[in-house]
C-alpha cells in the first residue's frame, strides 16, 4: 500500500516533468504521447519494485529533459509554427516579454540575496534593497501572468530565458542520493506555508485597517488557506482553479516582501524628536579612551586628535542625533543653573549607555594631507560634552581643535541661580585654561 | 564508433524485426533489443519510434488489459509494415555487404592485423558487427 503510494508519486511526478518538456508540441500528440509514457514508467516503476525512488529511475531513464527529448526526436515530432511567428506584433513582443520577465525575476532574487547578506553582515538596514527587490518582483509576476494568459503556462513559462535551467537543476537535485529527502522535507513544511500566507493576509489588512480586523481576516484566510492547501496537495484541483493556486501563491510571495520591506523601512525615524545614539561602538569608546589616556595632562595638540574614521560615523541604523530642522547635532553645550557652561559632562541614557553623537563634518588639511572631523571627541570618552570643533582657517589649513560655544561661556541673561559646586570639578579639567 | 550513433540509423529496422515475429508492447521491445545485444538502446528512442512507425501506418496497435499495472498497448506488423521490412532489411544487407567487403579488402603482402600495438581496441565495433550479421 505504502510502497504502491511512493511508487505513484515518483512516477507522477516524473511524468508531469515529462509533459512540461513536451509542452510545445500539439496538445493531441501530447496526450497520446503521455499514455505510453505513463505505461512505460509504470513497467519500469514495477521492475524496480519496492526499491523504486527518483534517483534510481532518473539513473535508469535520464532526467524528464533528456528522456522527452529523446522522446520526442525518435517519434520525429515536429514544434508547431508558434503563434509568434504567425502574427509578427507579438513576434517582437513576447520574447522581448520574457526577457524582462526574466531579467526582473533574477533582479528581485539576487536583490534578495543581498539584503539577507546586508541583514547579516553590513547595516541591518535593508528596506530598501527589499523594497527594490518587491518591485522587481511584482513587474516580473506580472510579465509571467501576462505570458501565461491564454497559453498553455508550462509551455510558456518554459520559454523564459532560465527557466529550462531552474527545471534542470530541480532535477539535478532530485538525482542525488541526498536530493528526494531534502525534497520532501520542503514539501513537509507545505502546511507551514499555508500558515504563513494566512498570516500575510492577516498582517496585510491590520496594517490597512485594524488590528482587530487583522486578526478577524487572518482566521478566515487561515481556514480558507488550509482547505485550498489540502485540496490541491490531493490534487483535486483542476483546470482554472489549479493554475489560479500557484498564482495566488506568488502573489502572496510577492505581497510578504512587500509587507517585510515596508517593515524594514518603517523602523527608521521619521519624527524630527527621535533621539539616537550608538551604543555599539562601545569597543570604539573604549579603544579611544586608551588611546588618549597619555593626553590626559597638558594643552591639546594635533596629534591628539583622533579623528573617528568614516566606518563608525554612523549608528547601526543609519540613525543621527538632528534638530527639527534635520540639520544633525554635532556637539551639545550643557549650561548649569548659574548660566555657567559646563564642561565635559558625561552623557548616558537611561539605560546607561553612552550617548555618543557621531560626528561627520570634515576639514582638509593642505598641509598634512589628513581630512580631520570637525568635531574632535574628548579624550575622556566619545559621550563627553561639549567636543572642541575644528575650522577650516580660509588657509587650506585647520584651525587649532577650540571650543565654540554659541552662547559662550555664560548664558546671556542668565540670572544666578543656586550655586552648585562644580568648583571642584572643573579643577580637575584638563581643558581648564581655555579661554574663550 | 559509437554504436549508438550507428543504433540510430537502424532503429527502425531493429524494432521491426523485433516484433516480426510476436506482437509486444512498448517496454516488451525494449527488453527483446536488449536481449539481443543492443544494450545502448534508449526507452525513450523505442518508445518514440514506435509512435512514428504507428503513424507512418506500417503498424498497428490494440489494447491488452493488464491484471495489474497499466493496459498494455500492443504493436503488430501489418502488410505495409512487412513490406517495409523486407526493403530495409534488404538495403541493410547490401550495405553491411559492401562495408564487410570494404574492410575484409587488402593489399597483397600486408599480414593479417592483430590488435593495434599502441592503439585502443574499440570494443563496441566488433560485437556490433557479429551480432547483426
Amino acid at each position: 500500500m505504502n510502497t504502491n503510494k511512493l511508487r505513484n508519486t515518483v512516477v507522477e511526478t516524473y511524468a508531469a516533468a515529462v509533459r512540461d518538456e513536451l509542452g510545445a508540441f500539439p496538445a493531441d500528440d501530447v496526450a497520446e504521447i503521455m499514455d505510453d509514457v505513463r505505461e512505460h514508467l509504470e513497467q519500469v516503476a514495477a521492475e524496480f519494485g519496492e526499491t523504486l525512488t527518483t534517483p534510481r529511475l532518473v539513473d535508469r531513464l535520464g532526467a524528464p529533459a533528456e528522456y522527452a527529448r529523446e522522446l520526442s526526436a525518435a517519434a520525429g515530432l515536429t514544434p508547431p509554427p508558434t503563434a509568434d511567428a504567425a502574427t509578427s506584433g507579438t513576434a517582437f513582443w513576447r520574447p522581448a516579454m520574457r526577457l524582462v520577465t526574466a531579467a526582473f525575476a533574477a533582479a528581485a532574487v539576487v536583490l534578495i540575496g543581498f539584503a539577507v547578506l546586508d541583514v547579516l553582515f553590513i547595516s541591518g538596514d535593508p528596506g530598501m534593497l527589499l523594497g527594490t527587490a518587491a518591485v522587481c518582483a511584482v513587474i516580473a509576476a506580472a510579465g509571467a501572468a501576462l505570458l501565461v494568459a491564454h497559453q498553455e503556462p508550462a509551455a510558456e513559462l518554459r520559454l523564459i530565458p532560465g527557466a529550462g535551467a531552474l527545471a534542470a537543476a530541480m532535477w539535478w537535485v532530485r538525482g542525488r542520493p541526498w536530493g528526494e529527502p531534502a525534497v520532501e522535507f520542503v514539501t513537509s513544511l507545505r502546511p507551514a506555508w499555508w500558515v504563513v500566507r494566512a498570516a500575510v493576509v492577516g498582517i496585510a489588512v491590520a496594517g490597512i485597517t485594524t488590528l482587530a480586523m487583522g486578526a478577524f481576516s487572518f482566521v478566515v484566510a487561515l481556514v480558507a488557506s488550509i482547505w485550498l492547501g489540502r485540496k490541491s496537495r490531493a490534487q483535486e484541483m483542476h483546470g482554472r482553479a489549479a493554475r489560479l493556486v500557484p498564482a495566488a501563491n506568488v502573489a502572496l510571495a510577492v505581497g510578504a516582501l512587500v509587507v517585510c520591506a515596508a517593515i524594514a523601512s518603517g523602523a527608521r525615524p521619521s519624527d524630527p524628536e527621535y533621539v539616537s545614539y550608538d551604543a555599539g561602538y562601545q569597543d570604539g569608546y573604549n579603544d579611544h579612551l586608551h588611546q588618549s589616556s597619555a593626553h590626559r595632562t597638558g594643552d591639546m595638540t594635533e596629534d591628539d586628535w583622533v579623528p573617528l574614521g568614516n566606518d563608525v560615523a554612523y549608528g547601526p541604523d543609519g540613525e543621527l542625533l538632528h534638530d527639527e530642522d534635520w540639520v544633525s547635532v554635532e556637539n551639545i553645550f550643557a549650561y548649569g543653573p548659574d548660566g555657567e557652561l559646563l564642561r565635559d559632562v558625561r552623557l548616558f541614557d537611561q539605560d546607561g549607555n553612552p550617548i555618543e553623537l557621531q560626528p561627520f563634518g570634515e576639514c582638509y588639511d593642505e598641509e598634512t594631507d589628513r581630512t580631520l572631523l570637525t568635531t574632535v571627541t574628548s579624550p575622556w570618552g566619545s559621550h563627553v560634552y561639549p567636543r572642541y570643533s575644528v575650522e577650516d582657517d580660509g588657509y587650506g589649513g585647520c584651525t587649532e581643535p577650540a571650543l565654540k560655544p554659541p552662547f559662550g561661556d555664560r548664558l546671556p541673561g542668565a540670572a544666578a541661580g543656586p550655586s552648585v559646586s562644580r568648583d571642584t570639578d572643573a579643577a580637575t579639567e584638563p581643558e581648564d585654561e581655555e579661554d574663550k | 564508433m559509437d554504436t549508438s550513433q550507428l543504433l540510430k540509423g537502424v532503429l527502425d529496422l531493429a524494432v521491426l524485426a523485433v516484433i516480426r515475429d510476436a506482437d509486444g508492447y512498448g517496454y516488451d521491445v525494449v527488453r527483446r533489443l536488449r536481449a539481443a545485444g543492443f544494450d545502448e538502446v534508449g526507452d525513450a528512442s523505442v518508445y518514440g519510434t514506435l509512435r512514428r512507425l504507428y503513424s507512418a501506418g506500417v503498424l498497428t496497435t490494440y489494447v491488452v488489459p493488464s491484471e495489474e499495472g497499466p493496459h498494455r498497448k500492443y504493436y503488430s506488423l501489418n502488410g505495409p509494415g512487412r513490406d517495409r521490412l523486407d526493403r530495409s532489411a534488404k538495403t541493410w544487407r547490401e550495405f553491411t555487404g559492401a562495408m564487410n567487403e570494404l574492410l575484409d579488402q587488402r593489399t597483397p603482402g600486408e599480414h593479417t592485423p592483430g590488435p593495434p600495438a599502441f592503439g585502443q581496441r574499440i570494443p563496441g565495433r566488433a560485437d556490433q558487427e557479429t551480432k547483426e550479421s
